[in-house]
């Protein structure tokens, strides 16, 4: 299978070395210096993980580079608030001022908002591109943000009307598109995979999920009914309804994973740079299997709190520090406050050590990369893009890795 | 000249892996390709270290094209370059002092912003308040109320007392009391008293007129004129436009931490935190500064400016000798009568109740009759069941 350094005639398999305690120095650093920094630190944090994730990848025994810089990041989102900034309070004045129309310009704010999320992502996803090279040659990222951020609107309207059953299609078209404009050096991408294929393959599991929500929002609406007729059956109707809606969130949990896992492979498996394009063989579950292990650790670390908490409580009502009957003392909420962010920043380092790290690896592990010995490619003169989309992207609360 | 060793090449113009041997020359770094081109010199002074795979050194060059890399996997080579050429520990070095300086500045920021939260916004928003027009602090009372209406739990009935049966005349007494206070107090907005069916003991004010008197309050009183007091401290934050100060604080608050300073993991506690201390240093003026207000009323109105201390503290008492009496928290935007954490020092207010009252003579704020119908304004006694 693996082919020997540059001897790649058959198909090459990229390789992740990244260990979880090898990331967990960065990750637990970066998250204590951005919660003393009150997330400053954070751009730096975000490089640190990248070039990790990056540097460990390993495609045909070279491994990938990430140059992008903590500062980059810093001053993208900075230029970001300067457009927002005047931006949201237009909008908010503007709502003022509107008076009864003050909804409709909600709406049309949103509608914005939408539309500059997208060129965010499309912007942010070249920073990223132009900030990774392999074998000393940049990708590329080139076409209109505004162009993809109106196709991405009118798809996503097109999506809403059809209850989702237009997505497949929107994925495709947009993939097509950026896609097109990525380069790896001169040598351009190209996807062609279409949306009959995806909707083929993840149409069953739509139908599971939907099948299952409607059923649990009739049985909450029936719950309801029952309730308002103090009907003697209630009871009964109570508890097959939280029945329902305990199904229903379980099974969102497990299609979500699938779903992904169906729409990567069909993904990785159009997707084309020159003469090299990828084959993968990403098994159903795989996904799941990762998100279970991050919500089972996530449960681990959600009981040894638990326990740390009570015991401290405890030893505090008996120590009589703690009075539950009158207001809470500044150390009970001090307490609760440390609590809390154990809670928010275990959860988050083991977000970036199993969640994404988890499938971030197998996500390059599943595919097999065919041609890539036809794969020479010359430096593209393009010169790379700046941070501004990841500043956007990380102002309104989307970054991505 | 000595040690030399194999590494990969790429010269940062095409793709192709070259391999080549390095050779440590007493200047700089000797690349050789095995096809016989000219070596080229890489000097150690210019050679930066870039981010590699783990246990490799990966080189680039100033000297060469900005993306050509050497990576260099033999240890015993890696160590020597990096014997050779101080540089390379230099561009480490100054990578590090840029992050130090990163996380000294960004905590000197976070305090600064802690600082600005704890004292500059309420400043601010004392100074803004009273600029803003009267009709900013009804749309936003308007948009609370309707939410409040939403979310509150309530009794079996309307959220508002005054319509259902037996409570007309309750409601005209409420109605009598507010037109008495409304026009001695005289301010630029109507007020809407409404009698809010829930038995907890509580009341409080929405900005632009909006005051909301529970019934289990009504039901604690022994005279007309604690209601009254109690009323006349809520139109003092109307007056006074405390709620809009909160809600400029607030969405200052939410702007700094959550907009400017971004979403991190803890964010929503650093937020809590600050709300806190927030209003804890400038809640306590407000209360007192209601509360002379309400004395002001009172004595307008003929009324006994006492009564609101003896409100006070028996439902201080009240709360005490109930087991974990749930008093409700005060909402977004509404500066609540909440007897546990707002109002810590009630002896200390009522002392200054008494002295700024005087000993004018008072006649009650309603008479016997009115007293006793506002009293069932939500129902008949028995209704109250859920304490």
């Amino acid at each position: 299978m693996d082919g020997g350094p540059n001897g790649g005639w058959g198909a090459i398999r990229p390789r992740f070395h990244g260990t979880k305690r090898a990331m967990a120095p960065l990750v637990l650093k970066g998250l204590a210096l951005s919660v003393v920094t009150l997330g400053v630190y954070r751009f730096w944090y975000q490089t640190d993980v990248r070039r990790f994730l990056w540097n460990n990848v390993e495609i045909d025994g070279d491994a990938l580079e990430y140059t992008g810089r903590g500062l980059e990041l810093f001053i993208g989102f900075l230029i970001a608030l300067g457009v927002l900034i005047p931006l949201y309070g237009g909008a908010a004045l503007l709502g003022i001022a509107a008076g009864a129309f003050g909804p409709l310009v909600n709406v049309a704010v949103s509608l914005l908002v939408v539309v500059l999320a997208q060129y965010a992502l499309y912007r942010a996803r070249r920073y990223r591109l132009t900030r990774t090279i392999w074998r000393g040659v940049r990708l590329q990222q080139t076409g209109s943000g505004w162009a993809y951020a109106g196709r991405s609107l009118g798809w996503l309207i097109v999506a809403v009307l059809t209850l989702g059953l237009a997505y497949p299609w929107m994925r495709a078209s947009l993939e097509r598109f950026k896609m097109r404009n990525t380069w790896y050096g001169d040598q351009q991408g190209a996807f062609d995979g279409t949306g009959g294929q995806l909707f083929r393959k993840g149409v069953l599991l739509w139908l599971f999920a939907v099948v299952v929500g409607l059923g649990s929002a009739a049985a909450f609406l029936g719950v309801h009914y029952a309730a308002s007729q103090q009907d003697l059956a209630a009871g009964r109707t109570a508890a097959a309804a939280g029945f329902f809606t305990v199904t229903f969130y379980l099974a969102l949990f497990v299609t979500f994973p699938l779903l992904n896992a169906i729409e990567f492979r069909w993904w990785a498996n159009a997707c084309r740079i020159g003469p090299a394009r990828a084959e993968c063989d990403l098994g159903l579950f795989a996904f799941l299997k990762t998100y279970l292990l991050f919500f089972g650790a996530l449960l681990l670390l959600g009981l040894a709190l638990a326990a740390a908490g009570g015991a401290v409580f405890a030893g505090g009502a008996f120590a009589g520090l703690v009075d539950f009957e009158r207001a809470p003392s500044p150390i009970v909420i001090v307490l609760g406050l440390a609590l809390y962010l154990g809670a928010a920043l275990g959860a988050s380092a083991l977000w970036q050590l199993i969640g994404a790290r988890g499938l971030w690896r197998k996500s390059f592990e599943s595919v097999a990369i065919l041609g890539l010995a036809d794969l020479a490619a010359a430096q593209s003169a393009t010169p790379p893009a700046n941070a501004f989309g990841e500043g956007v992207a990380d102002a309104l609360d989307f970054g991505g890795f | 000249m000595g040690l030399s060793g194999p590494a990969s090449y790429f010269d940062g113009v095409t793709s192709r892996r070259r391999p080549v041997l390095v050779a440590l020359d007493d200047t700089g770094l000797r690349l050789s390709e095995s096809d016989g081109a000219a070596p080229q010199l890489w000097p150690y002074s210019l050679l930066r270290e870039v981010a590699g795979p783990p246990g490799a050194l990966r080189l680039s060059s100033q000297s060469a094209h900005a993306l050509a890399r050497l990576d260099v996997r033999d240890a015993a080579l890696a160590a020597a370059i990096r014997a050779r050429a101080p540089s390379l520990a230099a561009g480490e070095r100054a990578e590090r002092g840029l992050r130090r300086r990163v996380a000294l500045w960004g905590c000197a920021a976070a305090v600064s912003a802690g600082l600005f939260a704890v004292y500059g916004l309420p400043a601010l928003a004392d100074r803004i308040a009273p600029l803003l027009p009267w009709s900013v602090d009804q749309r936003m009372g308007e948009g609370f109320d309707a939410q409040i209406r939403f979310l509150l739990p309530t009794g079996d009935g309307d959220f508002e007392c005054g319509a259902g049966d037996g409570e007309a005349a309750g409601k005209a007494a409420l109605d009598a009391l507010t037109t008495k206070l409304s026009d001695a107090a005289a301010l630029p907005v109507p007020l809407k008293i409404v009698a809010v069916r829930s038995s907890i003991p509580n009341a409080f004010a929405l900005p632009g007129g909006y005051i909301y008197l529970f019934d289990g309050l009504i039901r604690e009183a022994e005279t007309p004129d604690e209601i009254a007091g109690v009323l006349a401290h809520e139109i003092g934050h109307v007056a006074h436009r405390d709620g809009s100060r909160r809600v400029l604080q607030a969405s200052g608050l939410s702007f700094l931490f959550g907009f400017v300073l971004g979403d991190f993991s803890g964010g929503a506690a650093t937020i809590f935190v600050a709300r806190v201390l927030s209003e804890a240093s400038y809640s306590r003026a407000a209360e007192s500064d209601a509360d002379l207000y309400a004395v002001r009323l009172m004595r307008r109105i003929g009324a006994d400016p006492r009564a609101l201390g003896t409100m006070l503290d028996r439902l201080v008492a009240e709360s005490k000798s109930k087991d974990g009496a749930d008093v409700e928290k005060d909402r977004d935007g509404g500066s609540a009568l909440d007897y546990l954490s707002s109002h810590p020092a009630v002896a200390e207010r009522r002392r200054a109740i008494d002295a700024a009252a005087g000993d004018a003579p008072a006649r009650p704020a309603l008479d016997a009759a009115a007293f006793a119908a506002l009293k069932t304004i939500c129902g008949p006694e028995t209704a109250d069941e859920g304490s």
